[in-house]
Order: C-alpha cells, then structure tokens, then sequence
C-alpha cells in the first residue's frame, strides 16, 4: 500500500487511518494502526477478542477520540468526532442492537433523518415511505408498524441495519453483524451488503466468523494486539493463512465424554409457558450435550429460561430425579442447574462491577462465605482461578467488566456459571459474538461439565456449532419439539427443515449413510409430528 | 494454551482497588481539609473546639440518614420519605411515651416501626408490586407527616426521655453522643455494604437487576432490605432529633431528605446505580457543612446558603461526567 494522497478521487480510499493509537487508561486499544479501506469494496477486519477491532471502528466513526494518529473519511477530510463522520457519511452498525424499543420500527429507521419531517414537523407518511425503502429486503413490510420491543434480537439488528441504509451512507462499518442475526437475518445481510457496494458504497466488516470475511470481503485486515498483523485482498488461500493466524489460539485436546442413558440429569414433561410454549417430553443424560436448535422466535430461549426457572411455567422438571419448583431460580439453583443466559449486556454482565464481582455475584457455596460474611481470600483466590481457566483478558481481577471486550464478557458468565457445583447446564448462545480462541475456551469448558458428569442444553443458533458439540439434537418450532434425534443420524439440512415446520422422514439409519440436504419444500405439511 | 498473542496484562503500578471512587475520595479528602484549614486560619470562631464539635453533633443524624440512603440509591433509587420518617418517629416516640412505657422498648419499637414501614410498605410496593420508587416514597412524604399532625394534634409537644436526652445531648469521654452513635452506624453499615454477600449484592442490583437476578441473587429483597435501613437510619435520625428539641414536632425532619441526598450524590454515588460508597456520603456531607460554616461565618446571608449548595452539588456531578467522559 503506497500513501497515497488523501484526495477525492475515484478508486482511491474511502478511508485512511494514518498511525491511530486509542490508550483507555493504561490500556492500549489500538498501537498504531496504518489501514486504507478501497472505496466500493467490502473490506473485512479479523482478530482475536480485545485485538482492538471494535475500537477501530469506533474510532472511524467518531465515537471515541483517537488518542494519536489521523482518519480521513470518504471526502478527504478528516474525521474527529462524531459530527465529522455524520458530515463524511460514515454510518456505524454496533453489535448489540440498540433501538428505541418503544418506538415503531419505521419511527426508528426514520428517526432524526431531515426526510422524514418538514421543517420542525414530522412527516410521518414520508418517514413511512423512507424507512419501507431502506428495509425492503431486510424486514417484512408488516413488521414495519411494529414496536421495536416486540422484535427478537436478530430483526432488531435488522432494524439497526435499516437505520444505516436511511442514512444514504458513503461506508457503513459493520460490528459482528452476524453474531445476533438468525440465517435468513444473513442471508438479508449479505444481500444488503453486495448491492450497497454495487452502488459504490464501502463496507468494512469486523468479524470473527471466516465464513464472512470469505464470501464478501474483497480485502481483509487482520489485528493482532493493536496492531495490523496482516492486510491484503482476499484470494484462494487467505481463509488458511487467517486460521493459522487466529487459531494460534485455538487448545487442542478436549476431555471425551459419554452420555450415560441410564442417568437422567434433566427430564421436563409438559412444560407449558408463555408466548406458546409447549414441551411436552425432553430427556437430557448426564454427560449428554444436547444442543437446542430452531429459527428465532421458535421458543428455543424460552425453554432455556424456563428449563433454568428464569420465566414461569407449569408442568413438571427433574433435575437428577427430584422434583424443582418451575419459576424459581433459586430452586433450579439449589437442584443444581446452571444458567448461562442470552443476550449478556441486558441480562449477564454487571457492567460497572469487577471482574471477580461478576464471577461471585450470585453464588452460594458454603466456601465462599461465613455466615452473612464474605471470605474474601477465598473469593479472590476463586476469582483468580477462574481468570486463568478462561482466560480472561486483561487478567485483572478489579477491572470493571464493562471495559473488557465483548469476548471477555462472555467467558466471566459462562465462568460464573460453570464454576457452580452443577448437574445441569442451561447455556442460551454460550459462543454469542466471541472469537475462535474463547470459542475453545468455552467449549472445552462445556465438555469439560460433560465428562464431569452433567448434562447440558445448549441453544445454538448456528448450525456449524450446534454439530460440533451436540450429542443429541432438538429442533423447536413454533414452541413444540419436532425432532429429537442423536448427532450422527442427522444432516444440518434435515435440522433446517425440522426447523421451518417440513416434515423429516424417521428412522434415517446410519451417520455414514445420511440422505443428501433436504431442499426446502413447498408443501408445507401441518407442524406438530413428532 | 502456551504461546499466543495476547498480550502479557498491562500491569498499571499503584492501581488501587476500586481505582475510581478511591481516587476521587482522596482528591475530595484533600479539597475540604485545605477549606477546614483555610476556614481555621481566617475565621477565629471556628476555633473554638467546642463550634466544631456542636456542629459535628447537629449533623450527626442527616448523617445517619444519608448513610442508609446511600443502600437505596446504590441498589437504584430513593426514598424520598426519610425527612417524613424522621419526624414520624417522634410522634411515635411521643404516644408510646404516653402510654406510660420505658425508654428501652420505646426506641426498640420506634426502629422497628420504621424498619417494617420501609421493608414491608415502601420495599414490598417497590420489589414485588412493581411500583415506582418516587411514587412509593412520594406518598409517604405525605402520608407521614400528615398522621404525626394527626397524632400530635397539629402542635408540638414536649416529650422527655431521659435516654434520648442523653443520647441527643450527652457526651462520653469528651464526645458528644450523637457522634458516636453516627460513628457506630457507620462501622455497621461499612461492614454490611463491603464484607457481606448482601452488600455485593446491593451493588449487584444496581448495576444490572436482571442479570443479578438470573445470577441467582434475590432480587426482591435485596431492594426490600436497603429500604428497610433507610428507614431505621432515618428512625434513628428522628430519635436524635426528637432528644436535642425535647419535643415532638408536627414539622421535624421535613427537608432533611434533600440535605441527606445532596450529601450522598456530591460524595459520588450515582442516580443509576451500582456505584458509591459510605466514606464517600460522609465525605459529601463533611464538604456540605465545612462549606456553609465557611460561607456563614464569612457573612454570607443564610438564605444564599441552599443556592450555593445547590450550583456545588451541578458543579460536582458535572466534572465527574465530564472526567468519565474523557
């Protein structure tokens, strides 16, 4: 990459970042980082969690102030603050939906564009019309008359997409867009994306899924520490030379385990709860993982919650045969079952507490206490245990969560929860936005619960994991379980048809032998077969 | 795992262990003795020790109530009913008197009114019925005050009790005993907030309700409990403050909720939760008082007195964000 002049010319830079350096305290984001993003191409940017990605495009867009170094954005003309990115057509996507929930979603697409109103008026047909054409092909249109609360997490995503494409942006910077969106969610996303670039927009996309990075980057930045470790277009090739780069990381040798079918960790015999659900039969073994599958909005976290006594429900759950009060945590608890819940800003990570205040918040165990007192050489020696297990990065015990990355997050709330004595684990998306290396991490972790003994249910929204560490596999859909069958006598493609409500012929015998994907049918039979 | 990229952790020499609010309670530590020092060099009444300790005594139960509201606003919210509380349990304190009963049970019965009120009124409406918090205690604001005018007949009426008066105006070895007593609540209540599973708690909920909740922690009482010692730290106040006048008085307390809060905020807890500290709330109400001696003794007019606080308390907060910010 030669400087090139920052001017505004085609075919030359729609981005320049010129020695950037982001220092959060002592803590250095971004180390000097030299990147030029190619105008009208989809630049991806790959690294490990807490290699600086996020803050990257954070500071692209103005959002935090760079500590040292320059950007210039599409227009040649440098970027500060948040105003400058606006006036330079800089549109941000974060990657935790963030909507005004209690707005509609065209409100929310439309919300503070000029279009949208006239003079000091709101324009609500005009706003209507703008947010329709900036989310044709990413929402349903009768979705559009909806509260943005009442969206699951991936179309609030959408929704968030939608707002960015009504900002007519020159480069639209995409945080782990995927990381909440369903498949057809990315399937919207990847056509949203090649026709903006179609249209001569740039995109740069911070991802940690490969698969991404492979079908839509032209380029990739890969960031290591602060620091560009790796720029270059993307070729044949490429996907191996970034794996040999991330997975420097990646821990080899996970602890076997084996389902025992004559131990039954978890039974749940008619569940009814809210929104539709109703299970009427689910079996989980000690030492069994069984992953829980389905489209978003197929009940597949309120079982989860319900299974861990987060909602209420009626019917019947046996944890290692006794019987647990539904709706209550603390009785799911105390039986033994452990939560990892979804969605870790709102509902797992104590953001303005430390580290080891959010790996003890909630724990029980006699050691940990005398009495109403803390043992606080004991606490701290747990925490630090935990820190080293998982790796949490920065290792510092009084760090305030809310400044680790997304990655780090993740594993203080499956360390929280796997360090409890436990006979179930209920983990909702236990890898939701986390990296390749804490991916391991928390895998291992969960095989590690596995060969210990426990059962777990793990809620996968992507099917490439949901194969790697199921032993079994229930599709929900519509709130009802319609396939219950082990791994290896099932192909994603049957997972996906179960899933959409198509029937799955039974009795597929052996894994070798498994039928070809099942092309999604048109003729829709009536849901509910077993 | 051996060899990796990441980095090895940035170790930041003399980080302290809450680095924020420590920091910033030092900073403030330092601001008000240079006011305490500066007041002592120019204003000779003030050293006189006996001033300094009869205003360390009259502020002795704002401070008391301030340290139980710090419980409310850590956990997410306030209870705008401790000004009420206070003079509620003179009125009390006056008809138990009356009925001829002895100090001990009266004070015992007195807290314990308080502490039911705040657990199973303010707390339970808060907790389980899901009400608003300023809804909740703004109710009580007058609800309270309008049944002590019930119970006192709308005047005021000398109460003695040799224990109170004691309490309100004795001293033991040299100190007054209100003093004291703010400082044994204060031992109390530092323990309770930083060495128990419940005191982490209350900072649990406060950062994330939800998620302490799906942690396993008991929400509901979480909250119902620090109402509750909001309420009893306002009950003692109102013992105290029943003790110095001798007297139950239909408008005892009303305003010092203001004060109490003024002081915890200016001593860095924040409105949205999760983050304060005790020593802070002292520290807050300490810069309060030494400020208004200041200005007082200086021939300030005292009605500019609220007007000062007031510009300090937006000054305050204001750097604090903008130190946060960037």
């Amino acid at each position: 990459m030669s400087p090139s002049p920052v001017a505004d010319s085609p075919g030359s830079s729609a981005l320049v970042v010129r020695g950037l350096v982001k220092r959060y305290d002592a803590t250095v984001a971004l180390g000097g980082v030299d990147v030029e993003i190619r105008r009208g191409a989809v630049t991806a940017v790959v690294g490990a969690n807490g290699s600086g990605k996020t803050t990257l495009l954070k500071v692209i867009s103005g959002l935090v102030p760079a500590t040292a170094g320059s950007v210039h954005g599409p227009d040649g003309r440098a970027v500060h603050h948040l105003a400058d990115a606006q006036r330079s057509r800089i549109a941000l996507v974060p990657q935790e939906p963030t909507v005004a929930g209690h707005l509609t979603v065209w409100q929310n697409v439309a919300l503070g564009r000029p279009r949208a109103a006239r003079g000091p008026f709101l324009d609500d047909r005009r706003a209507r019309r703008l947010a329709a054409e900036a989310s044709a092909g990413l929402l349903p249109p009768h979705l559009l008359e909806q509260p943005a609360a009442a969206l699951n997490k991936s179309s609030r995503q959408l929704v968030q997409l939608a707002a960015a494409v009504a900002r007519e942006p020159a480069v639209m910077l995409l945080d782990e867009p995927t990381a909440v969106l369903d498949e057809d969610g990315v399937r919207a996303l990847h056509a949203l994306v090649r026709r903006f670039v179609a249209d001569g927009g740039t995109v740069v996309l911070v991802s940690h899924r490969l698969r991404d990075v492979l079908d839509l980057a032209d380029s990739v930045v890969v960031l290591r520490n602060g620091l560009v470790g790796h720029a270059g277009p993307v070729e044949p090739g490429t996907e191996r030379q970034i794996v040999a780069l991330l997975s420097a990381e990646e821990r080899p040798g996970r602890r076997p385990h084996r389902p025992d079918p004559t131990h039954v960790a978890l039974e749940a015999r008619g569940l009814l709860g809210w929104r539709g659900l109703q299970v009427d039969s689910l079996v989980v073994h000690r030492g069994e993982i069984v992953g829980i599958a389905g489209q978003s909005g197929s009940g597949r976290s309120r079982l989860a919650a319900v299974l861990a006594g987060a909602h209420p429900a009626s019917g019947q759950i046996r944890v290692d045969g006794h019987e647990v009060a539904t709706g209550s945590i603390a009785a799911a608890q105390a039986a033994g079952v452990a939560y990892i819940p979804e969605d870790r800003q709102a509902t797992a990570i104590l953001a303005n507490q430390s580290v080891a205040a959010n790996l003890l918040v909630g724990r029980a165990e006699p050691r940990l206490r005398r009495g109403p007192f803390r043992r606080r050489r004991v606490e701290r020696a747990d925490a630090e245990e935990l820190i080293g297990r998982f790796e949490v990065r920065p290792p510092e015990p009084d760090r305030p969560a809310g400044l680790l990355s997304g990655g780090n997050q993740q594993k203080l709330v499956v360390g929280r929860a796997l360090s409890r004595s436990r006979v179930v684990v209920v983990a909702d998306e236990p890898t939701q936005g986390v990296d390749a290396s804490a991916r391991g991490a928390i895998h291992a972790a969960l095989f590690d619960a596995a060969a210990d003994g426990a059962g777990i249910v793990a809620v996968c929204s992507e099917f490439e994991e949901l194969f790697e560490i199921s032993d079994r596999i229930v599709v929900l859909c519509d709130g009802r379980v319609v396939l219950d069958r082990p791994r290896d006598l099932l192909t994603p493609g049957e997972v996906l048809a179960a899933s959409l409500g198509s029937p799955v012929p039974a009795g597929v015998e052996l894994a070798g032998a498994a039928p070809p994907d099942v092309p999604l049918s048109d003729d829709r039979t009536p849901k509910g077969q077993p | 795992m051996t060899v990796t990229a990441v980095p090895p952790a940035p170790t930041v020499p003399g980080r302290t262990r809450r680095a924020l609010p420590g920091g910033q309670q030092a900073v403030f530590l330092i601001v008000i003795a240079l006011m305490l020092l500066g007041a002592l060099v120019f204003l000779p009444q003030l050293r006189s020790s006996n001033y300094l300790m009869v205003q360390m005594a009259t502020y002795s139960a704002v401070l008391i109530m301030a340290l139980g509201q710090t419980f409310v606003v850590v956990q997410v919210g306030f209870d705008l009913s401790t000004g009420a509380m206070q003079g509620f349990v003179g009125g009390l304190v006056f008809l138990m008197v009356g009925w001829g009963l002895a100090d001990g049970p009266v004070i015992l019965l007195a807290l314990l009114a308080a502490g039911a009120i705040g657990y199973g009124v303010h707390g339970l409406l808060i907790a389980k019925a899901k009400m608003n918090f300023f809804i909740v205690t703004l109710a009580s604001f007058t609800i309270l005050p309008s049944l002590l005018r019930v119970i006192l007949d709308g005047s005021s009426k000398p109460v003695f009790s040799p224990a109170l008066d004691w309490l309100a105006n004795g001293s033991t070895i040299g100190i007054r005993n209100p003093i004291i007593l703010a400082a044994v609540v204060f031992a109390v209540l530092w323990v309770v907030l930083n060495r128990t599973v419940f005191g982490r708690n209350v900072y649990a909920v406060g950062s994330n309700r939800e998620a302490a909740r799906l942690a396993g922690v008991r929400v509901d009482r979480v909250t119902m409990a620090s109402y509750a010692i909001c309420a009893v730290c306002a009950g003692i106040a109102g013992l105290l403050l029943l003790g110095s006048l001798g007297a139950a008085d239909p408008s005892a307390g009303l305003g010092n909720e203001f004060f109490a809060l003024t002081a915890v905020l200016l001593g860095g807890t924040r409105f949205s939760g999760g983050q304060g500290s005790l020593a802070g709330t002292v520290l807050g109400l300490l810069f309060l008082v030494v400020l208004s001696n200041i200005l007082l003794l200086g021939g300030m007019p005292q009605f500019w007195i609220g007007a000062v606080q007031g510009v300090v308390l937006l000054a305050a907060v204001g750097i604090d964000r903008a130190r946060r910010d960037g």
